[in-house]
């Protein structure tokens, strides 16, 4: 197992109060695979991701308990140095919108070359050339010419490639996609996705994609896992979410994607609002919101079951009551 | 960049001559004749009629003015009416005194400003950034004057370490760039904060983090290179007010600059004198603005490679 | 309708009010207006009142402040004096801001065009000279005084605040409801007073608060090199002035106006700060 996140606790002290990020989450990642988590905007999923490199800033953030097991190791209880060694080397990490990613006065190839003039002790030269070698890898022309180039001067598809060059550039086992695609439009989009699929399956890398559209997951996951207000609502392989979906979550996100062949009067919609997370309910964090709630629902928060080989959801009308 | 750098020569060329126009016009308005004081109390009535043709008093405005703008480009400022010597001579020495000053000024304010700034921005919120957050407020809030005045008090008066007035030794300089460059290292400290504390919430920070790159190199390399952008600007502008300012630190310490000539000059209205001193502070804004804007374009790639 | 939005209004001031640096700047600057409004009554001694006597004594229960080269109570010129520099202040403040509005939002509304150009090239020129150098020379040129000063500062306070305004108005312009506005055949005139400038306010609001500041500087500066106020006036920056020779033997006749010039500056400046941070909130957190 190469990630391995168990009851995941993390809190903001703000002014307005103490913000409730994420509220015991549990994932598992084998090597080699593709994981998706998905959730709308607010649920904790971009949150998982950058507390695996310990990116979130504490303060005002506080991890109150869990653990993220990498290897085998606790990220969460490494000294720092060892942490900023892990980064760019054995993990990295890509983010939603390139422009504002990277730095607007160095040029691509310097970005992409200081990594591996970091963790793999070469001098500037090589690492250009090098970086010219990983252009070609993300298929972008002119590569020699790109290393030139400064950020303002590339597309956004470019500027995508380029975080990615960087991000594989020392050839990481974890590659985390924080909504890598969103900021894209949808036809470099789909190059993006097939180009991150080429390079996992010539190189074994292993996949976290945080995203919020069911598409790119349906595409690229080998495992899904769905977050809502914090925690891990429902999370198993691609093909039991997708045909057997037990949360009301889950089934109203897969009901919410239009159907072009089937004809309807109007789109269904999840009702109610996204959840204040300083303000948690005492039972199920979904229940305002959900259309099959009982008493139970709104006086303990459910459990994590285990149904089916490795299906798992976190919901009352699922634990065999 | 060579585009940005023509059209920046451009506009400081005419900027440079609406000064002259604006200059010019202002002492155009001035009630009073000057032949007669210049005349003295001796002189006759031809006398005078001949030293207003001289100076060339009986023709229209306009013409006055391409009269006086042609000898100013020969670097010809007419005689001062105090001392009665061509201004020029004056000028220049006094020139490379305020020079010295503020360049001396600006090393102090830039070297503090810029260390302070940045100390605060990467502390945010802790005690030592709010410290100096205050220290900083109130010396952007004490008048140049006054605290010229304080640590002459302190360090010349009282405790006799320095001295006073006059610019002969390394020593005379202490007080008067300490005066100057409190006020403007203050004055940059807060703008370096700002623009600083913006650059490190910026996406491009957390990738150089996530890269694994040690904080020193996230802070300096990264953030630091961007903020400097904005707070160059500021410096450039902050050198014409510290010209400004060193007008009361040469008054309070008798520093023979441009600035305490100036305003002897507006004291005793001795106008040729305050034209070439205006002028020269004017040029002297001018060029530095100018040297800063290509710099600007040096530092800022998307100023360099404009597509 | 009218009861609603100076309900709004009332909710919009105690919000700000609970900002630390608005409340505290607010708390000095109303000390200070109310020994400017109350002077004569706060005064303990006759501020212009010679009394060779008590020359440059220090501070005692007779003069709180001490006296100074003439006599006078220093504690009585200062409070008088605050009317002085509030006055100056606002004055400035009034002429630069109106100027800088008219200026700034037809350079900013019509951005580009050639009286946009105009404005800007004009402001340049005003511009090379530092705020101090050029308020000086214009009252070398008219004479000292309180209304030469007043306008001097605030000719010099113009190509700022134009600056200023015009900025504001080119970010607000840029805002998707003007295009709106457009958009339905709204006429220019009433976009521009209607949509713009109050959006415009606050940057602008702020600018102001801190220009007074620097206007109170402004004016104790050229006082103290004897170009504004003139003496026997009690004017903070002369009284510095008048205690230049005395330094080793009574400084406190230099040091207390100076003081009170700081305080007032800084009054102005946190006020500024506190409105700065009110309308531009920068806390950015990474949820979702």
């Amino acid at each position: 197992m190469l990630l391995e996140i168990s009851d995941l606790r993390l809190v903001f002290h703000t002014p307005q109060g103490i913000v409730h990020a994420l509220n015991g989450v549990n994932l598992t990642l084998e090597k080699g695979k593709v994981l998706g988590i998905v959730g709308e905007t607010g649920c904790g999923k971009s949150v998982t991701g950058l507390s695996i490199m310990r990116l979130v800033p504490c303060p005002p953030g506080r991890y109150v308990s869990g653990e993220v097991l990498f290897e085998g190791n606790d990220l969460l209880k490494l000294p720092i140095t060892e942490i900023r060694d892990l980064r760019g080397r054995e993990i990295a990490m890509i983010f939603q919108d390139p422009m504002t990613s990277l730095n607007p006065v160095l040029s691509a190839g310097d970005q992409v070359a200081e990594a591996m003039q970091l963790h793999q002790h070469i001098g500037r030269r090589e690492a250009i050339m090098k970086a010219v070698e990983l252009f070609e890898n993300v298929k972008m022309p002119d590569s020699q010419e790109m290393t030139l180039r400064y950020p303002h001067q590339l597309s956004g598809g470019m500027q995508q490639r380029v975080m990615i060059a960087m991000a594989l550039s020392c050839k990481p086992k974890l590659l985390i996609a924080d909504e890598a695609t969103s900021a894209l439009d949808v036809t470099i989009q789909a190059q993006v996705l097939s180009l991150m699929r080429e390079l996992k399956n010539k190189t074994g890398l292993t996949l976290l994609l945080i995203t919020h559209d069911m598409g790119v997951v349906a595409e690229m996951c080998d495992d899904v896992a769905v977050m809502y207000a914090g925690s891990v609502v429902e999370s198993g392989e691609l093909s039991e979410i997708f045909n057997k979906p037990l949360h009301p979550y889950t089934r109203g996100l897969l009901d919410c994607i239009p159907k072009p062949h089937v004809k309807e009067e109007k789109l269904p919609t999840i009702g109610g609002s996204v959840i204040d997370l300083i303000n948690l309910p005492s039972g199920c964090a979904f229940e305002p919101r959900c259309a099959e709630s009982q008493d139970i629902c709104r006086k303990e928060p459910p459990t994590e079951a285990l149904v089916g080989r490795s299906h798992r959801v976190r919901c009352f009308l699922n634990s065999g009551n | 960049m060579l585009p940005f750098v023509k059209r920046r020569l451009l506009l400081s060329l005419l900027t440079l001559f609406g000064v002259t126009v604006l200059v010019f016009l202002a002492t155009q308005i001035i009630p009073g004749d000057p032949t007669l004081l210049l005349a003295g109390p001796y002189a006759t009535k031809e006398d005078i009629e001949a030293l207003r043709v001289y100076l060339g008093l009986d023709k229209p405005p306009i013409v006055q003015y391409f009269m006086w703008l042609s000898r100013a480009l020969r670097a010809d400022f007419g005689t001062s009416w105090a001392t009665r010597m061509p201004v020029v001579y004056e000028i220049a020495p006094r020139w490379v005194n305020t020079f010295a000053l503020a360049i001396t000024a600006t090393i102090v304010a830039t070297v503090i400003g810029l260390g302070t700034g940045v100390f605060s921005a990467t502390r945010r919120d802790t005690i030592s950034d709010h410290l100096s957050r205050i220290v900083a407020l109130v010396g952007v809030s004490m008048p140049l004057f006054w605290t010229g005045l304080l640590l002459m008090a302190l360090f010349a008066v009282r405790l006799g370490w320095l001295p006073t007035s006059g610019n002969e030794t390394p020593l005379h300089y202490v007080l008067p760039s300490l005066t100057l460059g409190i006020y403007y290292a203050a004055l940059l400290s807060r703008t370096t904060r700002a623009s600083m504390v913006e650059i490190m919430s910026m996406d491009y920070v957390r990738t150089a983090r996530a890269k694994g790159l040690p904080e020193s190199v996230v802070i300096f390399k990264h953030a630091f290179r961007n903020a400097l952008i904005p707070v160059i600007t500021v410096i450039g502008i902050q050198f014409g007010y510290l010209l400004g300012g060193a007008v009361v630190v040469e008054t309070i310490f008798r520093w023979p600059g441009i600035g305490s000539l100036m305003i002897n000059s507006i004291l005793t209205r001795d106008f040729p004198m305050m034209q070439a001193a205006i002028m020269v502070f004017a040029l002297s804004v001018l060029f530095v603005s100018l040297v800063v804007d290509l710099l600007y374009a040096v530092v800022d790639p998307k100023i360099r490679y404009e597509t | 309708m009218a009861m609603a939005s100076a309900n709004r209004n009332l909710v919009l001031l105690c919000k700000m009010l609970r900002n630390k640096s608005i409340l505290f700047g607010l708390i000095v600057i109303s000390a200070l207006a109310l020994m400017a409004v109350l002077a004569d009554r706060l005064m303990p001694h006759d501020p212009l009142k010679i009394d060779l006597e008590k020359r440059l004594q220090p501070p005692s229960s007779e003069h709180l402040l001490g006296a100074d080269s003439l006599g006078r109570d220093i504690l009585s010129r200062i409070i008088l004096g605050s009317r002085v520099s509030l006055g100056i202040a606002l004055g400035v403040v009034l002429l630069s801001l109106t100027v800088g509005i008219i200026l700034g939002t037809f350079s900013g509304y019509f951005m580009g065009s050639w009286l946009d150009e105009a404005v800007m090239r004009v402001m340049d020129i005003l511009m090379v000279f530092p705020g101090v150098l050029l308020a000086m020379v214009l009252l070398g040129v008219t004479g000292p005084g309180f209304l030469n000063l007043t306008i001097a500062i605030g000719v010099a306070s113009i190509a700022p605040f134009t600056r200023v305004v015009r900025g504001a108005v080119i970010s607000v312009k840029e805002n998707m409801y003007v295009e709106a506005a457009r958009a339905v055949g709204e006429s220019t005139q009433s976009i521009i007073l209607r949509t713009i400038l109050p959006n415009a306010l606050a940057p602008i609001l702020t600018y102001a608060t801190l220009r007074m500041g620097v206007a109170v500087l402004y004016a104790s500066t050229l006082s103290f090199l004897g170009l504004g106020i003139q003496p026997p006036n009690p004017e903070w920056g002369i009284m510095v002035s008048d205690g230049r020779e005395f330094l080793r033997v009574a400084p406190h006749v230099s040091t207390f106006p100076g003081l009170v010039i700081s305080m007032a500056v800084l009054g102005f400046n946190i006020l500024g700060d506190g409105l700065n941070d009110f309308f531009n909130p920068r806390v950015r957190e990474r949820r979702g």
